[in-house]
């Protein structure tokens, strides 16, 4: 809670730094607000108190905490990769501010109790990305990402509006509880409620670019920014994830399971289309585009499996820790060297500890023991076997797990290939520390998964 | 208690040791760190007799409590004679490494000596899995960096044992989600091989074909072989000798510990289409490995001949089958590793290993001869070679299973004699073709030695070997007989 109050002021400071000229320090302000963003949350950890404000629209129980605490991490981490990156000279007061109004977003997403909360949520994180992917102001791609984004992003609104809508029709509340009250009370529902729930469903796949809704994806990815990239594959997907998971959990679940298979079979086509469409590409941004559409689906299972409210709390937090860890780790790397691959034969000539710390996310991306990558990966397929989920969805996710291995190891055998000429000058020792730290985090995670993946035992 | 977890952490301490300090200590502690194995090999060998009661040779600790995971070890007596085939070869190999190595390779295969021994010790499922997994990365990354093995290569031996591990992962899963011990699920061994065999007949197979895929790769068996041959032709020797040394017994391991403990009723069923696979695989690479003119691939291709004979041995479910399958590992570790040795100072000193390019090195190296023909002898299963105890247990075994199936696998023996001795005589004997002033270094000559010793002394007393590998078949075969 608090912790939502500091980032919101600091978004309105920085807006305030072009005024009163203190530009330069913006980034230390940045820095040190959302450390202590992090701290207020870990008081509050502390402190639990049952505490709704604002009649009850948002909400910040443990999970919540938690999952607020990710994004803010994941945010902090943000910041220094945009710092190296070579696109902005300087740390923006308008960029330090628009992030930081989107992380508020972020945390309104977790948050929400209220779905006039979840719309003004899912707003504010997607409006200032909008004008940061077109903040590329020379390049047309990146003006190209912009339009694109906001186009489909405006139309994911407002399916997601429609649904609001249609939902509150048949409930007469904007409550999530009270939703979840009427939906438990009919035995046969509306169709129009119904309907309400999948267009909800469905704005949410759009958010988060699940198949067949993901076609901006890439495109928005490649033509953005790098450091941008980063933030929306990262921080803003996990944001809206945290909100479908919500809205599923809390609020759509039994007895009306009817969208299951519509969600499933919306995860079985992306596995199946995200994996394949990323073994053909030449560049990063897009490759990581199709692998995090992929990681989205592996992350829906969790929803899909509907099954023992603590293991899939804890494999969404693991997950979801996971992703971003090794998404800022990788673009840590690509914000300095570009996201041609074929730029990168021979990489660990040059950038030994880049390669390794590359190498690593990679694996945790694969999911290959010991990172954290293995475990968040396991927990899904344990929940997913654990459900009445066909056996087949899980033989199909194992298969695009074996494909996504395939890419990503391909990508490392890349880093380390023996290319023909020599590395020019002295091997480099670019610090490129944010990399390493995450690299270090994943497998940290990896050793003691029990921090991440057993938080929680209700 | 503190044993188990000694045997992992002596070569974990040695790859990190030897990652941190500067390149020009690695000589000196690779050779130091291959002597700590092989005497803390035999501390554990005499102290596991003395062990009183099991907990000493046990350990436990939770790892991941939420998912009901444990770092569990155990000595049994299966896991004490794969213990002793990864030290022994393990040095073996650490010490044929050329020394202009780089000092993270020495490091790499350290790390991958802990892995296999980590496989070999875990009472756990999960934690069998990551060490599974943990042992396929250091020899991926020896290829990939320091050698002259293709991308494709290595990314088709990838990503070919990874399908094989996220299907038995699958099937560990499946088995983990039937435990039940107190309310919760467990990884603990008891408790899955119990579940496991509780199952339906029809969820047995799944189990039995999901988990054996991983074990079929690996060894290989015969249609999921054609990562074997590239794979083990570009590896560096010392590479190669990984692989098929040791870690091609992680197979026979995984299915001895795992596969017929878990699901023995599943085992009668389906030992006729394994057995029928096995023995294609000896006859196929028999005929190929006839054929080679390069002695590196002959050596591939005998390795899955030989390989098929220890399947064989192990899916006759007799218990003289499965004691001589468990023997045959130990002795064909030995013998492709001296084959292997063999084979490098062919290309790196008499500068090729084409069978063709070479001959009448018996003349100028008569002791490298005799060392090679007794190694050949191994490798042919001799009398009086430790293979040949192996091979004889293991037909003993497949006779009273089919003596059909005896008889066709009986001819790999015959086919064995004429690859190994033609290539014998087409290397050593008859016209000096090859470079004859190749001189061969001390340490390989002591190495050889060292090998065919090991070979010979099996042969004459196997019993310290073949108790552990009778006392782990009787065990298994009492688990399988009321399934059979």
């Amino acid at each position: 809670m608090i912790a939502l109050f500091i980032i919101i002021g600091n978004g309105l400071l920085a807006l305030l730094a072009e005024i009163f000229k203190f530009q330069k320090f913006i980034f230390n302000i940045t820095f040190v607000l959302l450390l202590a963003a992090l701290a207020s949350n870990y008081w509050a950890w502390q402190h639990p108190q049952a505490f709704a404000p604002f009649s009850n629209m948002i909400c910040f129980n443990m999970l919540e905490l938690v999952l607020s605490s990710l994004l803010i991490a994941a945010t902090i981490l943000w910041l220094f990769i945009q710092r190296a990156s070579h696109n902005h000279q300087t740390f923006g007061t308008d960029l330090s501010s628009l992030i930081l109004f989107a992380l508020a977003g972020g945390l309104l997403l977790t948050a929400f109790q209220n779905l006039t909360t979840l719309f003004i949520g899912v707003e504010l994180l997607s409006i200032p990305l909008y004008v940061l992917a077109a903040s590329h102001k020379n390049s047309a791609d990146s003006h190209e990402a912009g339009f694109k984004y906001l186009i489909l992003g405006a139309f994911a609104s407002a399916l997601l509006l429609f649904g609001i809508a249609l939902l509150y029709g048949g409930a007469a509340s904007f409550d999530i509880n009270a939703i979840q009250a009427y939906l438990n009370a009919q035995a046969n529902l509306p169709a129009f409620v119904k309907m309400g729930m999948l267009l909800l469903l469905i704005a949410f796949c759009f958010k988060v670019a699940i198949a067949p809704f993901h076609f901006w994806s890439p495109d928005v990815y490649e033509g953005a920014p790098m450091a941008i990239t980063a933030f929306m594959s990262t921080v803003a997907k996990t944001a809206s994830f945290y909100a479908f998971f919500k809205i599923t959990m809390v609020c759509f679940n039994a007895p009306h399971t009817f969208w299951i298979s519509m969600l499933m079979a919306f995860a079985v086509l992306s596995l199946i289309l995200a994996n394949t469409s990323a073994l053909g590409q030449k560049h990063l941004k897009r490759l990581f585009a199709y692998s995090g559409i992929s990681h989205s689906a592996f992350l829906l299972l969790i929803i899909i499996a509907q099954q023992k409210q603590a293991l899939s709390v804890n494999a969404l937090i693991m997950y979801t820790a996971s992703y971003m860890l090794s998404g800022l780790g990788a673009f840590a790397i690509l914000v300095k060297h570009g996201d041609v691959i074929s730029d990168y034969a021979g990489f660990a000539k040059r950038n030994p500890t880049s390669a390794f710390s590359f190498s690593v996310c990679l694996l945790s991306m694969a999911g290959i023991p010991i990172t954290a990558g293995f475990f968040s990966k396991y927990m899904v397929f344990v929940l997913l076997l654990s459900s009445s989920v066909s056996i087949w969805v899980s033989v199909i996710a194992i298969v695009a797990a074996l494909i996504g291995i395939y890419y990503y190891i391909r990508l490392i055998t890349q880093l380390y290939s023996k290319t023909a000429e020599e590395p020019q000058g002295p091997i480099q020792t670019d610090n490129n520390w944010i990399a390493l730290l995450c690299a270090i985090a994943l497998l940290v995670i990896g050793f003691f998964p029990q921090s991440l993946g057993g938080i929680f035992t209700f | 208690m503190m044993i188990p977890l000694l045997l992992l952490c002596i070569p974990l301490a040695s790859a990190i040791v030897i990652w941190s300090f500067p390149a020009a200590f690695t000589g000196i502690f690779s050779k130091l760190f291959a002597g700590t194995q092989i005497i803390s090999l035999l501390v554990i060998y005499v102290l596991h007799f003395y062990a009183s009661t099991t907990t000493e040779l046990q350990y436990d600790m939770m790892w991941f409590n939420a998912m009901g995971l444990h770092v569990s070890l155990l000595l049994s007596p299966l896991s004490m004679l794969f213990i002793i085939l990864t030290s022994l070869v393990g040095s073996i190999i650490v010490l044929s490494i050329p020394a202009t190595t780089s000092k993270h390779v020495y490091a790499l295969v350290f790390f991958m000596l802990f892995a296999l021994q980590g496989v070999f010790l875990a009472q756990d499922g999960l934690l069998f899995y990551i060490f599974w997994e943990l042992a396929l990365l250091p020899i991926y990354f020896i290829g990939l960096v320091w050698s002259d093995a293709t991308r494709a290569t290595l990314l088709k031996f990838f990503v070919y044992t990874v399908l094989g591990s996220l299907s038995m992962l699958l099937g560990l899963i499946y088995v983990y989600l039937h435990t039940d011990v107190a309310g919760a699920h467990a990884w603990n061994y008891n408790a899955m091989i119990q579940a496991a065999q509780a199952l339906q007949p029809q969820q047995q197979y799944f189990v039995f074909w999901s988990i054996f895929l991983a074990f079929a790769i690996k060894l290989p068996l015969f249609p999921f072989h054609s990562w074997q041959p590239a794979t083990y032709v570009e590896m560096p020797y010392y590479g190669t000798m990984l692989l098929s040394g040791i870690m091609l017994k992680m197979g026979v391991f995984g299915i001895i510990h795992w596969l017929f403990a878990m699901v023995p009723a599943a085992i009668p069923s389906v030992q006729q289409p394994v057995l029928i696979l096995a023995l294609i695989g000896i006859l196929y690479a028999s005929i190929i490995a006839i054929q080679q003119r390069d002695y590196k691939r002959l050596i591939a291709y005998a390795s899955m001949a030989h390989v098929g004979v220890i399947v064989c041995g192990l899916f006759s479910a007799h218990v003289q089958g499965i004691q001589g399958a468990l023997f045959q590992s130990v002795s064909h570790g030995l013998t492709v590793v001296g084959l292997l040795l063999v084979c490098d100072i062919l290309e790196h000193r008499f500068g090729s290993q084409t069978i063709s390019n070479l001959g009448g090195i018996r003349n100028t190296h008569p002791w490298f001869a005799v060392l090679f023909l007794c190694i050949t002898m191994g490798a042919v299963a001799l009398p009086l070679t430790s293979s040949f105890i192996g091979e004889f247990l293991i037909f003993n075994g497949l006779f009273s299973y089919s003596p059909l199936i005896m008889g066709l696998a009986g001819i790999s023996v015959i086919l064995g004699a004429v690859y190994m001795l033609r290539s014998y005589q087409g290397i050593m004997l008859g016209q000096h073709t090859a470079n004859t002033t190749a001189t061969i270094p001390k340490g390989h000559y002591i190495l050889l030695t060292v090998v065919m010793a090991l070979i010979i002394l099996l042969g004459l007393f196997p019993k310290p070997i073949n108790d552990l590998a009778a006392s782990a078949a009787t065990t298994l075969v009492h688990t399988l007989k009321p399934g059979i």
